[in-house]
This record gives C-alpha cells, sequence and structure tokens, in this order.
C-alpha cells in the first residue's frame, strides 16, 4: 500500500533522514515513535508530498506521490503538526470549506460531513467557532476533517498531544475505530499510545530507523530480561550478602515499608532461574518472601533502550 | 476553477470575519471622507479657480499615493506567511489544489477586497452630481488605473508575503519594494538618453498612473501594469513550489 524507498532528506546542509525505508500494508496501524528532531514530522510531511525528498522515493498504491501529486492526495488524510486549523471559521464552515475543497458535491457534502460529525462525535459544537473549542474538539474537528473525503490512507502527526488522559484515551479510541478500515501512520511520543493504538510500530532516531517490529513482538524480543518486584521479612542483611555472590542478579533497594519488612526490585537477564535461585537464597537465610512478582516491560524500556544504545555508541 | 472560487471565498471570510478587515476599511473610509470634503470645500470656495476637474484631485492627492503604498501591503502581509507560520499551508497544499490555485485566489481576494474599498467612494461622485457637471468616463478611468496600480502592488504584496514567515516582516518588505518600484519612476527626469528614456518613461508607474486619473485611457500602461500583475503571481507561485524542495 505505502513504500517507502531509501529516503535522505537535506536541510540546508544537515540531513535529518538518513534512508529511511518500509513498507505498510493496508489496514495497517503504524506507530511512529521517536524522540524530538529525530525526522517523523519530515517523513509524514515527505509521505504526504508536502516535502520533497533529496533523494528516495514513496510509493502510494504502486504510485510516484511527486508524479501523481492530485490522485495521491485525494488517497490520503493528512493532519500536520498541532493541528493547524483556521479559528476563525464555524466547525460547519470549515468542513463545508474543506470538503468543497476535496472535491465533495451537494449531497455528498452534506451526507459525509454528517457522517464525520457523528464519528467524530463533534455534533454538540457544530455551529461553534473553532477558536472557542477545547484541545480536545479541535483535535477531533482535525480528525474529522481528515476524514471528509473518505481517504485510504490517514497520516496523522501526534495527534493526541496536549491533551488530558481522558481526552487522549477518547481521541486513541477514535483513531482504533477509524483505523479498522483503513491504513494509519501516526507518530507519537507516548509509547503506551503506540502499544495500545498500533499493531506495528517504527522507532526512529537521528533519521535512520532502529527498530521495526509488531508490538508484540517487540515485547517479546525483551522478554528475557526480568525485573522482579520483591518483598521480604527477616534476616534481610544475610539475605542480601547471599545474593550478592551471583554476579548476575542486581539487586535494588526500593523504599523500606518498616524496619523489618523491606522491598527490592531485581533486575536479571536469566527469567527462568533467578527466580528458583531468590527462593532458594530465602530458604537457606531464614527469609520469608512476602510478595515476587514480575515487572512488565513497557516498550517505554525498548523504547530508551535504543535511544541511549544509539548515543552511546 | 471550482477550487478557485472555493478559496477566494475563504480568503474573503477572513477580510470580512476579522477585525482587520474593518479597520483597514474604517480607516480608508475616514481618510477618504476627509480628502472629499476637504475638496470640496476647495472647489466651492469662489477665490479658488479651478480649471482643472475633480478626479485629477481626487486621484492625485498626497493622501491618494499614501493609500496606495500602505493599503496593499496590509491587506495581503498576512496570506500566505501567516498560514505557513500556524502550519495551515500543509493543511492547504495536502488537499488537491495546486500552488497556482492558491497564489491566484489570495491575489483575487485582496484585489477584490481592495476593489470594494474604492467602490464605495462613488457614492461622492452621486453626492456631487445634482450640483455640477461631472465627466463619468474620466471617473471611470480614474478608478480603472487605481484598481491596476493597486493590482501591481498586492501581487508585490503576495509575493513578499509567499517569502516571508512572518507577516510583520511580508508587510515591510512589500512596503519597501513598492517604494522602490515606485521611485524608479523619477529616474526619467535624470536620463538623457533618448531609448533609456522612452523605456524608463513607459516603466514609469507614476506618470502612468496620473495619465489614468487624468481620464486618459492608453493600452501602454495598461498592458504594462498587467504584466506585472502577472510577473509577481508567477513568481510567487515559482516560489511556493520550490519550497517544498528546500
Ligand atoms: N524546515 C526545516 N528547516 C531546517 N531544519 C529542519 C526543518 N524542519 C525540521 N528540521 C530539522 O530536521 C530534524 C527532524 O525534524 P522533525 O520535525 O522531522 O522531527 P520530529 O521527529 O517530528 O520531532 P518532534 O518530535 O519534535 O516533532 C530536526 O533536527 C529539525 O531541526
Ligand atoms: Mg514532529
Amino acid at each position: 500500500m505505502i513504500s517507502v524507498k531509501n529516503l535522505y532528506k537535506n536541510y540546508s546542509g544537515k540531513y535529518a533522514l538518513n534512508g529511511i525505508s518500509f513498507d505498510v500494508s493496508k489496514g495497517q496501524i503504524l506507530g511512529f515513535l521517536g524522540p524530538n528532531g529525530a525526522g517523523k514530522t519530515t517523513t509524514m510531511r515527505i509521505i504526504s508530498g508536502f516535502l520533497a525528498p533529496t533523494s528516495g522515493k514513496v510509493f502510494i498504491n504502486g504510485m510516484d506521490v511527486f508524479k501523481h501529486p492530485l490522485e495521491i492526495k485525494r488517497l490520503i488524510g493528512y493532519m500536520p503538526e498541532n493541528n493547524p486549523i483556521p479559528m476563525d471559521l464555524q466547525v460547519k464552515e470549515y468542513l463545508k470549506f474543506r470538503g468543497m475543497l476535496k472535491g465533495l458535491k451537494r449531497d455528498n457534502l452534506r451526507r459525509r460531513i454528517d457522517f464525520v460529525v457523528e464519528q467524530c462525535r463533534i455534533d454538540s459544537v457544530f455551529n461553534k467557532l473553532i477558536g472557542t473549542l477545547s484541545k480536545g474538539y479541535r483535535q477531533r474537528v482535525g480528525l474529522a476533517e481528515t476524514l471528509l473525503h473518505d481517504p485510504q490512507i490517514l497520516i496523522l502527526d501526534e495527534p493526541t498531544v496536549g491533551l488530558d488522559p481522558a481526552q487522549i484515551r477518547q481521541v486513541r479510541d477514535l483513531i482504533r475505530q477509524i483505523g479498522t478500515e483503513r491504513t494509519v501512520i501516526l507518530s507519537t511520543h507516548i509509547l503506551p499510545e503506540a502499544e495500545a493504538a498500533c499493531n506495528c510500530v517504527i522507532i526512529i532516531n537521528n533519521g535512520k530507523i532502529q527498530v521495526m517490529d509488531t508490538v508484540g513482538n517487540l515485547n517479546k524480543i525483551h522478554r528475557g530480561a526480568a525485573r522482579l518486584h520483591l518483598e521480604i521479612k527477616n534476616n534481610i542483611s544475610k539475605f542480601e550478602q547471599a545474593l550478592s555472590e551471583f554476579p548476575d542478579i542486581t539487586l535494588k533497594k526500593a523504599n523500606p515499608i518498616s524496619d523489618k519488612h523491606y522491598s527490592y526490585f531485581i533486575e536479571s537477564m536469566d527469567y527462568d532461574n533467578v527466580r528458583e535461585t531468590i527462593f532458594n537464597t530465602a530458604v537457606k537465610t531464614g527469609c520469608i518472601i512476602l510478595e515476587m512478582h514480575r515487572e512488565k516491560i513497557m516498550l517505554e524500556d525498548v523504547f530508551i533502550k535504543l535511544v541511549t544504545q544509539e548515543k552511546s555508541e | 476553477m471550482r477550487n478557485i472560487f472555493i478559496l477566494i471565498n475563504r480568503e474573503l471570510k477572513t477580510y470580512f470575519y476579522s477585525i482587520m478587515g474593518y479597520v483597514i476599511l474604517a480607516m480608508f473610509l475616514l481618510i477618504y471622507g476627509f480628502v472629499f470634503w476637504f475638496l470640496v470645500n476647495a472647489f466651492s470656495n469662489p477665490q479658488n479657480n479651478f480649471n482643472e476637474p475633480i478626479t485629477n484631485f481626487f486621484f492625485g492627492t498626497f493622501y491618494y499615493w499614501f493609500i496606495l503604498i500602505i493599503v496593499p501591503p496590509l491587506l495581503t502581509m498576512k496570506t500566505i506567511a501567516e498560514e505557513r507560520k500556524s502550519g495551515s499551508l500543509e493543511l492547504l497544499m495536502t488537499a488537491s489544489v495546486t500552488e497556482f490555485q492558491i497564489i491566484i485566489s489570495k491575489f483575487a481576494a485582496s484585489f477584490i477586497f481592495y476593489v470594494f474599498m474604492w467602490l464605495i467612494t462613488i457614492y461622492y461622485f452621486f453626492l456631487l452630481s445634482p450640483h455640477t457637471a461631472l465627466d463619468w468616463n474620466m471617473i471611470f478611468v480614474g478608478y480603472l488605473g487605481t484598481f491596476l496600480v493597486g493590482g501591481v502592488f498586492i501581487s508585490l504584496g503576495i509575493f513578499s508575503s509567499t517569502i516571508s514567515r512572518n507577516q510583520i516582516v511580508a508587510a515591510v518588505i512589500s512596503f519597501g519594494l513598492g517604494l522602490l518600484i515606485f521611485s524608479l519612476s523619477f529616474i526619467s527626469y535624470f536620463i538623457d538618453f533618448q531609448s533609456v528614456k522612452s523605456v524608463l518613461e513607459y516603466i514609469n508607474i507614476m506618470d502612468s498612473t496620473i495619465k489614468f486619473s487624468q481620464g486618459v485611457l492608453d493600452t501602454r500602461p495598461v498592458v504594462y501594469f498587467l504584466s506585472l500583475i502577472i510577473f509577481f503571481n508567477y513568481l510567487s507561485v515559482r516560489i511556493l513550489d520550490s519550497q517544498r524542495w528546500r
């Protein structure tokens, strides 16, 4: 569906993209993750045809984006960074203006406006001035606008930035719902968002793709490493000493719960054996395990690991 | 063509929905009301013996030139620069519209507002007509000249807005360039070579405009002004297009 081939982008001497290639197939929701200045916006602008790459190509349905700009624009619904919709128009006027620009006429225009207003739940603000809306509603108006011409592809640049948690959840649900029959590319800094909304993730840094995989796979790869949460009481110093003899287990003290009752974080590369070792050590030293559970490794850890790895190289 | 109408409609709304449009309009009418009052007083004073028609002055006072130079930058400074700054240019350029359609509709909307502004002043002539004989042909040519020069400065303003990211910068550039192009008119007074002089006379914006205000309809300045308008709009389209390759 979308095929990005070896993109380079040079902004006045400095490369913002250093050979980005990936494919997105129909129906996928692709999350674009990366720190500030990684090149997310630049990539999305090139895919949408707003910017030209220095070298490299983008194909959508086999068509070169730069040879068929008008056809491509019809396939794409694009929401730029910061959702720059005009403040001086009413929601109604804005949707009508954009719908007409996108080539919709009379009945069809009315039908599509009704549809997106319902889908994005903005009927209560339909007659209001966009400038008077809350950020969450503006974001939904922006989303509604991208859907007007029923595009096969949605490109959303940080659609949930600056929203409160409840609004983030609502907008995310909306994206997931919209994405059921469309191909979506969205960028974000918020990792749980990518985990929740996307089925595939690209982590990009310094204009290069670090990782591209499904969300499930990413979690699996890093399953080997485990982080346990442990609560024990009695003979604590003995337990600590005994455990310190295992080189591949690191023990970090968390806040003590009381003077006899401690909690720890334990990290090890060997998830299966570390639990047995801890149990045996506790028995040997006469320590009582109150609680031991595994902390879920979030994409966040993966992300931070990958990005900082890159820096230290 | 449909896209151009849709865009012009939207652009006009930015003038009529915003305080900016009304402020410019109000100030203009205030100033021109004063000019009119002043001229009527001067003409009705029996001590003054004017042999020229009132249009020579109506399209020829200091205020007239001042408005020609000042109003187009104010009308056009926002057009592209503001959209680029807010990011809505991105939204516009990723809809199915071409750069040509964007520029031409911005130009047309500013021009329509400008023409609208001036057309209101026609009623001054209607006020006068019961009391004195007026040459409506001259009035028509005067307005035509005003619209054409205005069109040149508006296309220059759109061009300045296309190369800037900040509307104040855009206004300063178009004001400065406008003044400069206008000043080219004066060079012809100091040059003696006949061939160069005739070229300079041809491109003399001020003298051409004065001819219009005297009711002289000549095709040469019409062609010249129209080609300037086309030239600046063409430049704007090229620049807007090239900006994706930055
Ligand atoms: N118009 C521009 N001119 C010059 N450099 C630019 C321009 N736009 C972006 N850059 C540079 O290109 C790099 C990538 O920027 P980009 O906006 O794509 O990052 P991003 O991943 O979207 O970041 P963020 O998360 O902050 O939105 C940055 O180093 C940025 O400074
Ligand atoms: Mg960005």
